[in-house]
């Protein structure tokens, strides 16, 4: 299940990645809609995917939000296309932290 | 009081050895494991604009706080005085003009500034960029190395041409295979190095002079002022304020590579502003202490009466290390901190020489269209190469002129204002036309360079009449910036500047918000930037 807190002021979601299937666009990122609804991120605006720690310049990568497809609402992940998949660079079932990418986070 | 006997050079033990291998084992490993995360050639140049803003800005300071800085300011400490870190203090200007300038940078999706001028003033002007990054990266690299290669004459009897090119290759290996990723994480370790053993280093120097009382009660009174004579043979404050004040700090911020790929790879605007406040405003005026402080309390030491001076002032540091550190162990944490300012400085303008030459020139100029494995390859060679090739260019020039600052500030930011000036002109007015700047930029280069290999013809007249004294080498980015500046006027009527409508996001504006949603849009397209479309 997802999890949701707040840090330094800015909603945050903590969700497992898996990727989506390849028909999936690039730059994309699928997240169930209470997640969407919660972290206040519309389809098509730009969501950022990191683990969780100090440094994690290795595991971040920016995708568009889009809607989960309904057979994976309610499973607590993140469903990131091939090439954001790549870009993050972590295993199918890793924590991820997934918020809005603003001005400052 | 009785004199201090201390052995010159210091002593330096097996143990002092093991020490500074160690070091350089760890540094080098955490470095090249880096390589694991490198996919693209933007993940090597930039890190993908994926890193943590305190990270960058730890290495900001690394950059700036190198081997060659703590022999110069050392130096001229002991030479002259406070002044010696003013040049530390005089950024101001320059921060409050990057920070409002930082998002048409930030926000184009460039890797480099060169790259900006070319989507500003066309193809000509990003060649006349690079060529003077290469400048001022070339000559500040080489002259870091120069550094070290003092240090290895001076601790093991090694000719510091040889001495340079060690330290160069070491360097060179572990920045191109971690690239920007490798650099930054071992400037974190590096700088914990730098803060612990400075600090070991300097308490009991100021103990010994009486603290700041006494330091300031010891040294000679021109030694107290925050600025030397304007025209002093050897250090005039006006050739400080130009080459240190204006050149090398404008330099510093807008062009060196170093510096700019640490703020462009902030994850967002805020977080690169971030890096640049934190450096100037807190790491920078803490890191100057170390700098002309200890020079400061050598020459305390010579008033006193307690050592004899200085046979040649390029070793001031070396002679404050005997004093104060010769202990085995400790000897070798000092030589371990000369060598985290050296290669955390030398590693960050590595991946810089190489970024330049790949993005600006080898795939700008000379190799297109090839897949991003074959640019990613490159830039690890070109680290390589230019590494080493950068670390001897200028070696001859150091190796002439008196005084270690001259040769610094003589060299690195000489065509500084050529550079300076054709960015400020396409940033700030939409009247400046391509061809006019970067011919107006071209001619600032050639004239530096000109500058350098006949100084009697073309430099002489710069100098405010202290040609033939060592003092003249901190004019030549004067006449660059006087060259650039007087043909920029003259030539600027006679060229038709670009239409407002295709200059969106090329010239500074006050509607930030505009901006932002153009770089949203691009990024969500999968974009780079506003401009820079290939990832």
């Amino acid at each position: 299940m997802a999890e949701f807190f707040v840090k330094w002021g800015h909603k945050r979601a903590r969700l497992k990645v898996d990727e989506a299937p390849s028909s999936s666009p690039p730059m994309r990122a699928y997240l169930e809609r209470k997640v969407l609804e919660y972290l206040e991120v519309k389809p098509g605006d730009i969501v950022v995917v990191t683990t969780p720690g100090f440094l994690t310049y290795a595991h971040y990568t920016r995708a568009v939000a889009d809607i989960i497809p309904p057979e994976y609402e309610g499973r607590g992940i993140v469903l990131l296309s091939h090439d954001r998949f790549v870009d993050l660079g972590v295993k199918k079932g890793t924590t991820v932290i997934v918020w809005k990418h603003g001005r400052w986070f | 009081m009785s004199q201090i006997q201390y052995q010159f050079p210091p002593p330096v033990t097996t143990l002092d050895w093991i020490v500074v291998a160690i070091y350089c084992v760890i540094v080098f490993i955490v470095g090249s494991i880096q390589h694991r995360y490198i996919k693209k050639s933007w993940d090597w140049m930039l890190g993908s604009k994926k890193m943590v803003f305190w990270l960058l800005a730890i290495a900001y300071f690394t950059i700036l706080f190198s081997a060659h800085d703590i022999l110069t300011y050392t130096e001229e400490g002991y030479l002259i005085g406070l002044a010696s870190i003013q040049m530390w203090w005089d950024d101001i200007g320059w921060i409050l003009i990057f920070l409002a300038l930082l998002p048409i940078l930030y926000y184009g999706g460039y890797t480099t500034s060169a790259e900006y001028l070319e989507y500003r003033f066309g193809p000509a002007a990003r060649l006349v960029g690079a060529i003077c990054i290469f400048w001022f990266v070339f000559a500040i690299m080489g002259f870091n190395f120069y550094a070290a290669g003092i240090t290895l004459e001076v601790f093991a009897g090694i000719d510091r041409f040889w001495g340079m090119l060690i330290f160069a290759i070491i360097t060179t290996v572990y920045a191109a295979l971690g690239g920007i990723f490798a650099a930054v994480l071992t400037d974190l370790l590096q700088a914990l190095v730098i803060w612990i053993v400075g600090t070991m280093i300097l308490i009991p120097g100021l103990a010994t002079v009486g603290w700041w009382d006494g330091l300031f009660a010891s040294t000679p009174l021109p030694s107290r002022s925050f600025f030397t004579a304007p025209l002093h043979p050897d250090f005039p404050a006006l050739g400080m304020f130009f080459a240190g004040g204006l050149a090398i700090t404008g330099a510093w911020y807008f062009f060196n590579q170093a510096n700019l790929q640490t703020n462009l790879a902030a994850r967002t605007l805020n977080q690169a502003r971030i890096v640049t406040l934190l450096f100037a405003c807190v790491l920078m005026p803490f890191g100057s202490i170390y700098m002309g402080i200890p020079g400061m309390i050598v020459r305390a030491l010579v008033e006193k009466g307690l050592i004899p001076p200085l046979p040649n002032t390029a070793h001031t540091f070396f002679h404050y290390v005997a004093i104060f550190a010769a202990t085995p162990g400790l000897m070798g944490a000092v030589l371990a901190y000369f060598l985290a300012a050296l290669m955390s400085t030398g590693d960050l303008y590595v991946v810089a020489c190489s970024s330049t030459f790949v993005n600006d020139i080898y795939r700008r100029f000379i190799v297109k269209g090839k897949p991003e494995i074959h640019y990613r390859r490159m830039l690890l060679i070109m680290a390589l190469i230019l590494g080493i090739l950068g670390s001897i260019a200028w070696y001859q020039f150091y190796v002439r002129v008196p005084y270690l600052a001259q040769a610094l500030f003589g060299s690195t930011p000489a065509v500084s204002p050529a550079m300076c000036l054709m960015l400020l002109a396409g940033m700030l007015t939409y009247r400046a036309a391509p061809t006019a700047t970067w011919i107006a930029g071209a001619a600032g280069v050639i004239y530096t360079l000109l500058c350098f290999l006949v100084p009697d013809i073309f430099l002489a007249p710069f100098t405010f009449g202290l040609w033939p004294k060592g003092g003249s080498w901190w004019f030549p980015g004067f006449a660059c910036f006087v060259v650039t500046v007087v043909l920029l006027f003259i030539l600027t009527p006679f060229f038709k500047p670009k239409p407002k409508e295709v200059l969106k996001g090329l010239v500074w504006t006050p509607r930030l918000e505009e901006l932002e949603e153009m770089y949203f849009k691009a990024v969500a397209e999968g974009k780079r930037g506003i401009f820079v479309h290939e990832w």
